[in-house]
């Protein structure tokens, strides 16, 4: 990562009739850096993605990258970057190849040029033996590969990619990460869009947590990971209903049990707030085994998104971070 | 400077029309509301030629497989892209509005000739008429007619959504072609209707193709005929023009 300022927003607003999709959000990136723009659906990631490729015009504010605006010279800063879209969007009835062609030929790349991209994308995507697939007979995780490489056909310095991971199974989701990865370490400046918390953690240098189009905050993951000891909810079913006095034992057995910060028993349901689920699900087990209670389902339950950023304001305001204008203020 | 510039914008508009005639040209609608459909209202008018004369019917047998023609192509070439979202992805390319405007304007040319070829295999096959009196007249009328259809198509498909835009445009198309001037000349046409007939520029393309081939006119002189196509073709391009900068950049 070098330290040059290759996009800057600055106080950028995009409102639609009276509903705002961002609030005001300002946020640098540096060249080479993988910068991850996390948030619920409806946060305002794919509008950002949108700004910085000037497919949209700011309400207010303005997005610049390599000192140009994105919305007044979106032809010149369109050459320079490369967008995933979230959705499939090449032409079903083309080849990959005439897709890739078309895609490169709109860049501005000359015949030979966009032959040579098409075989070295190709060919770093795995590719090239099936460059004569009609795209809209593949497979989702092969449409996201070709999607990437018309992203990378041009040999962009920015590359945009919006919930590149969605709907994908978790092989192929994991081996397109590591190609982003890889990326990354070639020197791309990548901006990642991600609800997938693990996913933008993983792989970015520095992350913008956005919610309800307002910038929550903005800081290197380990830091967001410091404060995201969320506890995850353990709900088991268990097969009969229980009287008082057995949920009233149950309860006060449970409360001997070290890391179950919170429990709820109630008809058929134990409900436990942990940080430690698969070691407790473990000893609940043996304890209502030893109860004669039986069993019927367990549930994990991740923690919301609510529940996310109420942690997220709270932990970051507690070790001396600063919050950016809160949706969350006074909540909880 | 300027000519390089025109170059780069007629470079990415045929490319994108190449891909358009690629991925659409054997589409269903393409081929049986561009090509069948008129094809067919051709060959019957061709059958009625004895009952209104043969140059108040021919000029409507181009116009008619013009209008079918080149709508088709555009109609297919959008509807296609916003269903599988790749108009959007359009959004992120570095390609100018009038680039995308005149690249989806050639699908619509190319077709609106092959159309007239049709129908002109066609009137040859029944009338035997071979000669265009005024050919540059015919040439301008069939090139300005498939623009004018072409953006008129372009705004139609733009605006609305593919299902009621395909239904508008049929009523659009057979509005032009029973009240437009295409299949009834005006001594046929109530008056209370004529006001709507000179409102519909399918009347003036008309009259450009008939003067282009038996010299002669019907509904309005050739020359007004010009006159307002281009006023039709201008104020049209300027509206998709608009509607295009609106859709892609909200």
């Amino acid at each position: 990562m070098n330290r040059e300022i290759v996009i800057e927003a600055e106080e950028l607003v995009k409102r639609y009739g009276k509903i705002y999709a961002l609030k005001g959000v300002s946020f640098k990136v540096y060249g080479g850096e993988i910068y991850g723009l996390l948030g619920p659906n409806g946060a305002g990631k794919t509008t950002t993605i949108r700004a910085i490729a000037g497919a949209l015009k700011p309400s207010q504010g303005y997005v610049r990258v390599f000192g140009l605006d994105s919305f007044r010279d979106k032809y010149h800063v369109r050459k320079r970057i490369g967008v995933v879209p979230e959705l499939p969007s090449l032409y079903p009835e083309l080849t990959i190849y005439e897709n890739l062609y078309f895609i490169g030929r709109i860049y501005g790349l000359n015949r030979d040029r966009v032959k040579e991209r098409i075989r070295v994308v190709s060919e770093r995507l795995g590719l090239e033996k099936i460059l004569h697939y009609k795209y809209g007979r593949l497979s989702k995780g092969f449409k996201r590969r070709v999607d990437i490489a018309a992203a990378l056909v041009h040999d962009p310095d920015i590359l945009l990619l919006d919930e590149p991971t969605t709907g994908l199974d978790v092989l192929v989701a994991s081996r397109l990460r590591e190609f982003i990865a890889e990326l990354g370490r070639m020197g791309k400046t990548i901006i990642l869009s991600s609800h997938y918390i693990d996913e933008a953690m993983n792989l970015s240098d520095r992350v913008l947590l956005l919610y309800n189009g307002v910038k929550i905050l903005e800081d290197q993951p380990e830091y967001l990971r410091r404060i995201l000891q969320l506890d995850k909810r353990v709900r088991i079913y268990l097969s009969r209903r229980l009287d008082a006095g057995e949920a009233n034992m149950v309860r006060k057995r449970l409360e001997g049990i070290d890391g179950i910060d919170k429990i709820d028993v109630r008809d058929r349901i134990v409900e436990l707030h942990t940080k430690k689920p698969v070691e407790i699900v473990r000893r609940v087990e043996d304890l209502l085994v030893e109860l004669g209670i039986g069993i019927k389902d367990i549930d994990v339950i991740p923690p919301s998104w609510e529940d996310i950023f109420r942690k997220f304001v709270e932990g970051y305001e507690g070790i001396g971070g600063k919050c950016g204008p809160c949706p969350l203020a006074g909540a909880g | 400077m300027l000519v390089r510039s025109g170059d780069a914008v007629m470079n990415n508009s045929l490319i994108i029309f190449l891909k358009d005639v690629r991925e659409y040209y054997s589409k269903a609608p393409v081929i049986s509301w561009g090509i069948l459909f008129p094809l067919t209202a051709v060959v019957l008018m061709g059958l009625s030629i004895g009952l209104y004369g043969e140059n108040r019917l021919v000029p409507g047998m181009f116009t008619l497989s013009l209008l079918f023609a080149s709508t088709s192509m555009v109609q297919v070439a959008i509807s296609f892209e916003k269903m599988s979202g790749t108009f959007q992805r359009i959004l992120f390319l570095p390609l100018r509005d009038m680039e995308l405007l005149i690249g989806k304007s050639l699908g619509g040319i190319l077709y609106g000739f092959i159309g007239v070829g049709i129908a002109g295999f066609t009137v040859y096959f029944i009338t035997g008429h071979t000669i265009l009196l005024r050919p540059w007249f015919f040439i301008v009328g069939v090139l300005i007619g498939s623009l004018v259809f072409t953006f008129l198509c372009l705004i139609i498909t733009l605006i609305l959504d593919p299902i009621p835009g395909v239904a508008t445009l049929n009523i659009v198309r057979f509005t032009m072609v029973f009240l437009g001037g295409i299949i009834f000349p005006k001594v046929m046409m109530p008056k209370i209707l004529l006001p709507l007939t000179y409102a519909l520029p399918s009347v003036y393309i008309n009259e450009m193709i008939r003067f282009g081939l038996y010299n002669t006119w019907d509904y309005i002189d050739p020359y007004t005929s010009i006159a307002m196509s281009l006023i039709y073709l201008t104020t049209l391009f300027i509206i998709a023009r608009r509607i295009l900068d609106r859709i892609l950049y909200p």
